[in-house]
């Protein structure tokens, strides 16, 4: 940024703008300013701004999930949405909540907890991450098997393009399907199209009771039969999650149901493994991994999800990673605490295995910021057309330059 | 006019036997089943596999011939109504299911395969394809992602959206991309997500990948009439806010339901005022304990009777004859303008008694099915040929309606020709601007099903010509069929 762009966005915006800090700094590239808007217009003044000038801007919530994505190729402007955190409609009747995007995600679940409802997400962040972020990061947790991806959540957004255009998409019905679905768009494309500015969620009911019910067993091989069995069967869990423990491995399923039908599928459950395997109720395993400087993402149709996590604990060898298995829904997610050489390793030979299985392997973590040569996505099929989306909706490049896939 | 040297080139991408040209064949592709649009398309062409649809639509590319995509033509908005001076490409030759893949819960089929005939084929192996619309026994897979189709289970299962992994496509320019797979969650923009409902306007899907459920354990099916709408409604607010999800919950209004019983005999009681279905569906102590709340709640809305069916023929006689509706309205003579309109569900009652206002306004029948759970009205206008205006008054009361209460134009008929004057209703110039940046990324020319969605002036030519029967319909010579 130039000095004279600088002192007009200082004078423009004198009340919201403030010098950064070392903290502020993405992934090692420091943002010349941080301004904190107090609300959508304010937002529109300040990418209008910089799509004039030819500013590049970094939106960040909570700054929960910075370590997501590539290091930007440039930083001029922080946009800080941690101010807009007012929920503005909840109708616990129509079972939707609309906030804005700096909203934090425990913010909106204690006021749906009100009415016996949640928003069912539940990704690996601490509650103060804000749903703009959680949407615009598109990352999900175990209920993603029974209640689809953030993605599946979202009814409709007010978000605004890189030259300061206000618009919404969808609505604030559970359905709708007038208009293309910009909103299901935004979600996971990391604020590279547009900031989101306010979402609307639907709820779900809080079930009469939840219960995990843990299958251990003594090897992987052993863990991948029964949850092939559990599959099979007519068993309706919630989730299915593989988890380590300490003499091997727990498959931990969740039923969400009335006292007698959690009690019906646990019978069942037990008859399925007949005596080789036993299936207790447990607390609800600690999903939360540690964080290190590297966490590897692993995408997989569900059948490859434990032959995919073999290969993961061989080659990992003799490295120490934590994990947990969404089999449910084909993911493993990991924590790697290791030196940025070994990572790259790693990923270069794990990343072909994911591949070959019509998966993926993402890296993130604050350790990319020393390896600027890895591709922390791979590489993504349809590259060109999101290439095209993108120039459409930023021409200039300047919403999180070069922080996703294939260089967007 | 297509020239016919540009009608050899379609012949020899798929085959002078797969084009139709001949004026009278042409005629049976202008409309969707919404015949108030009328446009015979220039050629229609059937294409058997993904690389002749994209040299298709590379020969329309280079001669700027718009075209539009059809499966079997059983959307309600015009979606498959041909655009001026256009080309049909239809799927009705693609028709294989590719792939079963049960560990993974995923099927890969032809853009032109039926949807109940996914069901069929994975049924014996305890599973299904959910999406459920209305048409599913005719309608294509295709068709579905195009409209993003719903039905009467997606309260509880979700959309046509919910249920797809990953498509093919072929863009505007006939390049192939491929988009979602078998895993979920896949790095960079969900492309899916806005080709699923996208009316055809973004390209042409030819291989879907759709997810699988697995059958419930349990399945049982509530008829319950009411003395009124009113109370029927507060009944279904009541069971949602228990923390009860039914696999369906529909609501029909006393014309309806006399009609249907009248036509199907599936046994509705024709003296009430409304009825609910109400299905639950999941494992069996699970249904039992909650068909006995639903039960309970109904009696607090003064139900009139309450009656279970568990075995499967008697539980597809009651949904036949739900299912049944559009069709049976259809014999009170006269024409049917069926409508899509979404509310909040607490805006229920208000909207049924608007509705009734608008009914009694106008002097015309408006019979009314609703998916109460997500509050998804289908109000049927019946009207005459004389009434034609005041049915069009009618729909533009409803809509309006919808929008000033919070909800949406269409909730999964699609926007198609016939509502896209609405688009503005619901949003501004610059929220419709924004939308329509992702048409020129997937289709800069415009050529993909043009004039479809959105009021866009800037798109070529004009819409479908509304349809005006021919002197030998109006004397009764001769029927459309």
């Amino acid at each position: 940024m130039n000095v004279n762009a600088e002192q007009e966005l200082f004078a423009r915006f004198a009340n919201i703008v403030t010098e950064p800090s070392e903290k502020d700094a993405i992934l090692g590239v420091a943002p010349k300013v941080i301004v904190s808007p107090a609300n959508t217009e304010q937002i529109s003044a300040i990418l209008a701004f910089a799509a004039e000038n030819n500013l590049a801007v970094i939106p960040r919530g909570a700054g929960a999930q910075m370590a997501i994505g590539s290091a930007p190729s440039r930083a001029d402007i922080l946009l800080d949405l941690s101010k807009m955190n007012t929920i503005i409609a909840y109708e616990p009747g129509d079972m939707t909540i609309t906030a804005q995007a700096g909203t934090s995600i425990g913010a909106i679940q204690r006021a749906a907890a009100e009415y016996r409802q949640f928003l069912a997400i539940d990704p690996d962040v601490e509650e103060s991450a804000t749903i703009g972020g959680i949407a615009a990061v598109g990352i999900n947790g175990t209920r993603r098997m029974k209640y689809g991806g953030v993605y599946d959540q979202i009814l409709g957004a007010q978000f605004v393009l890189a030259d300061g255009t206000i618009a919404r998409a969808g609505g604030k019905i559970v359905k709708n399907v007038a208009g293309y679905d910009i909103a299901r768009l935004l979600c996971g494309s990391l604020g590279t199209l547009a900031v989101l500015t306010e979402v609307t969620f639907r709820l779900q009911p809080k079930p009469p009771f939840s219960r995990w019910i843990g299958v251990p067993s003594p090897t992987l091989e052993a863990a991948q039969t029964v949850v092939q069995l559990i599959r099979q069967s007519q068993l309706s869990p919630s989730a299915i999650e593989v988890v380590p423990a300490a003499d091997g491995f727990v498959t931990a399923l969740s039923f969400e149901y009335t006292a007698a039908a959690i009690q019906e599928q646990v019978t069942a459950l037990r008859q399925l493994l007949g005596k080789k395997y036993g299936a207790w109720y447990i607390a609800k395993p600690n999903f939360s991994l540690p964080k290190n400087a590297f966490a590897l993402r692993i995408s997989a149709p569900p059948s490859q999800t434990l032959p995919i996590l073999q290969k993961v604990l061989e080659i990992s060898e003799p490295m120490h990673i934590d994990w947990v298995a969404h089999v449910g829904f084909g993911a493993i997610e990991t924590s790697v605490n290791a030196a940025p050489d070994a990572v790259v390793r790693l990923t270069g030979q794990l990343r072909p295995v994911c591949e070959a299985a019509g998966g993926a392997l993402v890296v993130s973590g604050d350790g990319l910021s020393a390896l600027p040569e890895l591709d922390p996505w791979g590489t993504v099929s349809s590259a060109p057309l999101m290439r095209s989306v993108k120039s459409y909706y930023d021409p200039k490049s300047i919403l999180n330059p070069g922080r996703f896939v294939d260089g967007i | 006019m297509i020239a016919s040297e540009i009608i050899h080139l379609f012949e020899s991408a798929v085959g002078p036997m797969r084009v139709i040209t001949h004026p009278a064949e042409r005629k049976a592709f202008a409309s969707d089943a919404l015949l108030h649009y009328h446009e015979p398309p220039e050629l229609v062409v059937f294409p058997e596999t993904t690389e002749q649809i994209s040299s298709i639509v590379k020969i329309c590319n280079t001669h700027h011939i718009p075209f539009t995509p059809r499966g079997s033509g059983t959307g309600l908005s015009g979606g498959a109504t041909p655009s001026p001076e256009s080309v049909v490409i239809a799927t009705a030759k693609m028709r294989k299911i590719h792939r079963i893949d049960i560990a993974n819960r995923l099927a890969v089929v032809d853009p032109g395969v039926i949807n109940s005939d996914i069901t069929k084929a994975v049924a014996s192996a305890g599973y299904f394809y959910a999406p459920d619309p209305s048409s599913q026994s005719v309608s294509t897979i295709g068709g579905n992602v195009a409209e993003n189709a719903g039905g009467i289970h997606c309260f509880k299962y979700g959309f046509t959206v919910n249920h797809i992994l990953g498509a093919q496509i072929v863009l505007g320019n006939g390049d192939i991309v491929e988009v979602g797979g078998e895993a979920m969650d896949m790095p960079g923009y969900n492309l899916l997500s806005v080709i699923v409902g996208s009316e055809g306007t973004l390209g042409i899907v030819t291989c879907v990948t759709v997810r699988l459920t697995a059958q419930p354990q349990s399945i049982v099916t509530a008829l319950v009439p009411f003395a009124s709408m009113e109370s029927a409604g507060a009944a279904v607010s009541a069971i949602i806010a228990a923390g009860i999800v039914p696999a369906a919950i529909e609501l029909m209004d006393q014309l309806t339901l006399q009609v249907c019983e009248n036509t199907i005999h599936a046994g509705y009681p024709e003296n009430a005022a409304a009825i609910l279905l109400v299905e639950l569906d999941g494992p069996q102590a699970e249904v039992e304990a909650r068909i006995a709340d639903v039960a309970k709640i109904c009696r607090n809305y003064e139900a009139l009777n309450w009656k279970i069916a568990t075995l499967p023929a008697e539980r597809a006689l009651l949904w036949k004859g739900r299912k049944a509706a559009f069709a049976a309205l259809g014999q009170l003579g006269a024409h049917l303008f069926l409508h899509d309109g979404v509310v909040p569900r607490t805006k229920l009652p208000e909207a049924l008694k608007r509705l009734t206002d608008v009914g009694r306004r106008s002097g015309l029948w408006i019979a009314t099915v609703l998916h109460a759970g997500d509050g998804n009205l289908h109000p049927v206008v019946l009207y005459n040929d004389d009434q034609e205006a005041l049915a069009e008054q009618v729909a533009a009361d409803i809509l309006t309606m919808c929008v000033e209460l919070g909800g949406s134009i269409t909730g999964e008929h699609g926007v198609g020709l016939d509502k896209r004057e609405f688009m503005n209703v619901m949003f501004t110039e610059n929220d419709m601007a924004a939308h329509q940046k992702l048409r020129l990324a997937f289709d800069p020319l415009g050529i993909s099903n043009p004039g479809k969605i959105y009021p866009a002036p800037n798109m070529c030519g004009e819409g479908a010509k509304k349809y005006k029967q021919h002197p030998l319909e109006q004397n009764g010579t001769i029927t459309r069929l």
